[in-house]
């Protein structure tokens, strides 16, 4: 913008620059209005004329004006000569030096070139010491206006350089500029076709685009053959495409929805292309539009003034305001120097507005996208603190459901414990004193009673060990209590658990069962088989777990022997252990004892441990000597 | 660990109930390879008599009147690391035994009926290792190994180590583990005692960590 500004000042000063050495600067011009196309002679009617001239072509004949410059050189010239005009607005030029012709300009219009400096280099062996002569013809379109800035006549290294920089203000930065806001506006298209579609950012695009469409074409280098229509109207757009997206910013700005009087802005922009496309005669109905518009603009930029006293929105405002300054001074300025109000030979500056209305149009833009940033963030937030707060309800209620459920499951266990201390250790304990309190009771019989009780204890504090579902564990806790008895019995174990699938149901109820069972046929193998081995085993079969005790004892025939309180005992257990039991034996063939505890859903047991195949531990080898450890 | 031959075992043993004490010493002096050195009824009388005495075993009951079995433990452990403290509970379940080992102790003992254990117990302990029960073992598994496995939360266990404890628990006794994994029984008694060394640690991190956690470091 700095930098905008800054050009702005320099063509705007430009012109009041001093001249420097070796510049000749014609203010007063002889001039000749004649039909005639060989240079007038001495005698016809030359009048004195001011530069810069301003003419206008009311004649229907081919509107032509001669212009005559007389000068004195010093000397024969010793450096290239040029003629500098920062404005020429005709139609044709000629250049006559000293009656020759140096130079032919047709069609100067469509040259794009109307409003650009023109450097003309002159012969230098046209040129002498003494009187010298030039002749200019000017060759204007009818109903129009044309003009003349000062000549300046001099070193061409001097003026080229003042050509270069009038160029490059009133023509190559333009174009420049255009296509930066040409690439914003495609930016803009492409944003508001990938979201939101805001129709802000839509005729930002449409903006930005059109100032860029007469220039494409300049960096292209193309179309410079005719004036076609087409063309003309998109120098219009060019010049004044940025004016009703301006009117309907106001309108947005002012939190006016009118999308009729919209509706008719764009129709008119339309309509004045499409006149300027038609006939260069219906200029004045483009141009007309135009005035309406800027003469509407003060009245447009009221309305957000009055409409809108929110702070929030006075940054857009402030720059609207100096959009629409800027763009009623220049548009002031160049009505004026269109029409000859003021000196020919300043340049346009029409070209200057569109940045600022580019400008006050982004402000409104950016202020929508910097709420709607705010305003996701404070959803976000606030989004987050709901959230936070469900989180926490939700744990409290699972915290209370979880207490529930933990108390409901610990006043369940409670109350087994209690029945089953009142059944087994009590039941036992009142044996044990009824038989201490008759006096007869011998030491081995009490103290085989006491111990009893205390692994009735001990049974009831293990079955609620953690052993997370994993009947080995329940077998080996069984073993690891009974060891320094079945040692001392000089009996050994085949010890054979394999790695069991996990039983989430294994409740510490089934698992007191369990290890009943164990206990019930370790004690039968202990006390009355005489086996010198018991081989446990446990593995998974298809749909349950399988445990089998074996011993090498005395055994018992099995058909033989009426359902007596142990073996039915057994099957008690088995049935509180959720599985079944059967007993095999044969005299004198050891016994056998199967329990099949089912799996409602057998997953592998969740051993930490990678290497899981190596759970499977092979029993065969073991010696005598090393179970017995 | 004492070589044998190179004298009698010392040990000093803590216990507030008299008839229990009596009962832990009677057992004690009757084995000819075992010296009782220190009895004592308080913690803080453990803990002053125990530093000049420097017995090689120490039997802790962790119901004591005056301090926790557990911190008598934890401050033993510090002082004679040389020292084996052996925890005397009655039920040897899982919360009091794993604590003990977390607190520093070597094995537990379990108070049975018949005296003579005790000092079975005792040099069995001696000659290498306590026996683990399947549910301590498996306990011990669940605090040292993360049940998934991934980079950041990798097992403080070795790969054997995991092996043994694996084993235990699911009843095999020293000996079958050791022929299980053709090892020695007395490589398997070192790992077991790392695996001992390990928990301690681990307990420690842990109470780090949490502490850390609640922002009280």
């Amino acid at each position: 913008v700095r930098a905008l500004l800054g050009a702005l000042l320099v063509a705007i000063a430009l012109p009041a620059l001093g001249t420097p050495e070796g510049v000749r600067v014609f203010e007063r011009v002889e001039r000749s209005e004649t039909a005639m196309n060989s240079i007038p002679l001495d005698e016809w009617i030359w009048e004195s004329s001011e530069l810069p001239h301003n003419w206008y072509a009311n004649r229907p004949d081919p509107p032509q004006v001669w212009y005559r410059l007389r000068f004195v050189l010093d000397h024969a010239p010793y450096t290239g000569y040029s003629l500098y005009l920062a404005r020429l607005h005709v139609l044709e030029f000629v250049v006559y030096v000293n009656g020759t012709r140096v130079w032919k300009l047709t069609d100067h219009y469509a040259r794009g070139a109307a409003l650009t400096a023109v450097l003309i280099a002159v012969p230098k062996h046209l040129l002498h010491k003494g009187e010298n002569e030039i002749h200019l013809r000017a060759i204007g379109m009818p109903h129009w206006y044309h003009g003349l800035s000062r000549i300046q006549f001099g070193d061409t290294k001097l003026l080229a350089e003042r050509a270069g920089m009038r160029r490059l203000i009133q023509g190559e930065m333009i174009h420049i500029v255009a296509g930066g806001f040409g690439a914003v506006g495609l930016l803009a298209l492409w944003l508001w076709m990938r979201g939101g579609r805001d129709p802000v950012l839509f005729w930002y695009a449409m903006s930005g685009v059109s100032l860029f469409v007469f220039s494409a074409l300049w960096y292209l280098t193309l179309w410079r053959d005719e004036a076609s229509a087409i063309r003309q109207g998109l120098v219009f757009l060019r010049f004044n495409g940025y004016l009703m997206p301006l009117l309907i910013l106001h309108l947005r700005l002012a939190r006016l929805r009118l999308p009729w009087l919209e509706g008719a802005l764009w129709l008119a922009l339309g309509a004045a292309v499409a006149s300027t496309s038609i006939a260069s005669g219906w200029q004045w109905f483009a141009w007309s539009i135009c005035g309406i518009a800027f003469a509407a603009l003060p009245a447009f930029f009221v309305l957000p003034l009055v409409r809108s006293r929110e702070l929030r929105r006075l940054p857009a405002v402030i720059v609207l305001l100096v959009a629409d300054i800027a763009a009623a001074l220049l548009n002031l300025h160049d009505w004026a120097l269109r029409f000859g109000y003021v000196e020919f030979g300043r340049p346009y500056l029409i070209y200057f507005v569109p940045p600022f209305v580019m400008l006050a149009a982004a402000v409104p833009i950016i202020e929508r996208l910097m709420a709607g940033v705010a305003a996701t963030r404070r959803m976000n937030i606030e989004l987050e603190q709901r959230v936070a707060a469900k989180a926490g309800e939700l744990e409290a209620g699972y915290e209370k459901l979880r207490r529930a459920q933990r108390e409901s499951a610990l006043a369940e266990e409670r109350r087994r414990i209690m029945a089953d201390m009142h059944d087994g250790l009590g039941s036992r304990l009142v044996s044990l004193l009824s038989v201490a309190q008759s006096g007869r009771a011998r030491v081995a019989e009490l103290s085989d009673g006491i111990a009893a009780a205390l692994d009735e204890l001990r049974l009831t504090v293990d079955s609620v060990q953690p052993v997370e579902g994993d009947v080995g564990v329940v077998l080996g806790n069984v073993r690891h209590r009974m060891r320094s008895v079945f040692e001392r019995a000089g009996i050994h174990f085949l010890w054979n658990v394999s790695a069991l699938p996990r039983m989430d149901d294994l409740t510490p109820e089934r698992i007191l069962a369990i290890q009943r069972i164990f206990l019930e046929v370790f004690s039968n193998a202990l006390k009355h088989s005489g086996a010198r081995t018991v081989a446990v085993s446990a593995a998974r079969v298809p749909g349950a777990v399988q445990i089998v005790i074996a011993d090498d004892g005395r055994g018992f025939d099995s058909s033989a022997v009426h359902p007596g309180n142990g073996l039915a005992n057994l099957q008690l257990r088995a049935r509180q252990a959720g599985g079944t039991l059967a007993v095999e034996s044969d005299a004198g063939k050891g016994t056998r004892v199967t329990v099949s505890l089912p799996l409602t859903d057998g997953g592998p047991i969740d051993w930490p441990e990678s290497r899981r195949e190596k759970d499977v531990y092979p029993v065969s080898g073991i010696s005598p000597e090393a179970s017995n450890a | 660990m004492e070589a044998p031959g190179k004298g009698p075992v010392t040990i000093a043993l803590v216990e507030d109930d008299d008839e229990a004490r009596g009962r832990l010493a009677a057992s004690i002096r009757s084995d000819s390879s075992l010296q009782l050195i220190g009895e004592y009824r308080t913690g803080g009388a453990a803990l002053a008599g125990i530093a000049s005495a420097s017995p090689d075993v120490f039997l802790v009951d962790l119901g004591l009147p005056d301090m926790a079995g557990l911190e008598v433990v934890r401050q033993i452990a510090a002082r004679h690391p040389s020292c084996d403290i052996l925890v005397v509970t009655i039920f040897g379940d899982e919360k009091s035994v794993i604590g003990a080992l977390e607190a520093g102790a070597r094995g537990y003992l379990l108070k049975g009926g018949l005296e003579h254990d005790i000092a079975e117990d005792i040099r069995h302990l001696r000659s290498g290792g306590s026996p683990l029960s399947p549910v301590i073992a498996r306990q011990v598994l669940k605090r040292l190994v993360p049940a998934r496995p991934s980079a950041a939360e990798r097992s403080q266990l070795t790969p054997r180590e995991t092996e043994i404890l694996n084993a235990i628990a699911r009843g095999f006794s020293y000996a079958e583990t050791a022929e299980l994994l053709h090892l020695s029984p007395q490589t398997v008694h070192t790992h077991l005692k790392n695996v001992y060394k390990k928990l301690a640690v681990h307990s420690k991190t842990e109470a780090v960590f949490e502490a850390d956690r609640r922002r009280l470091l």
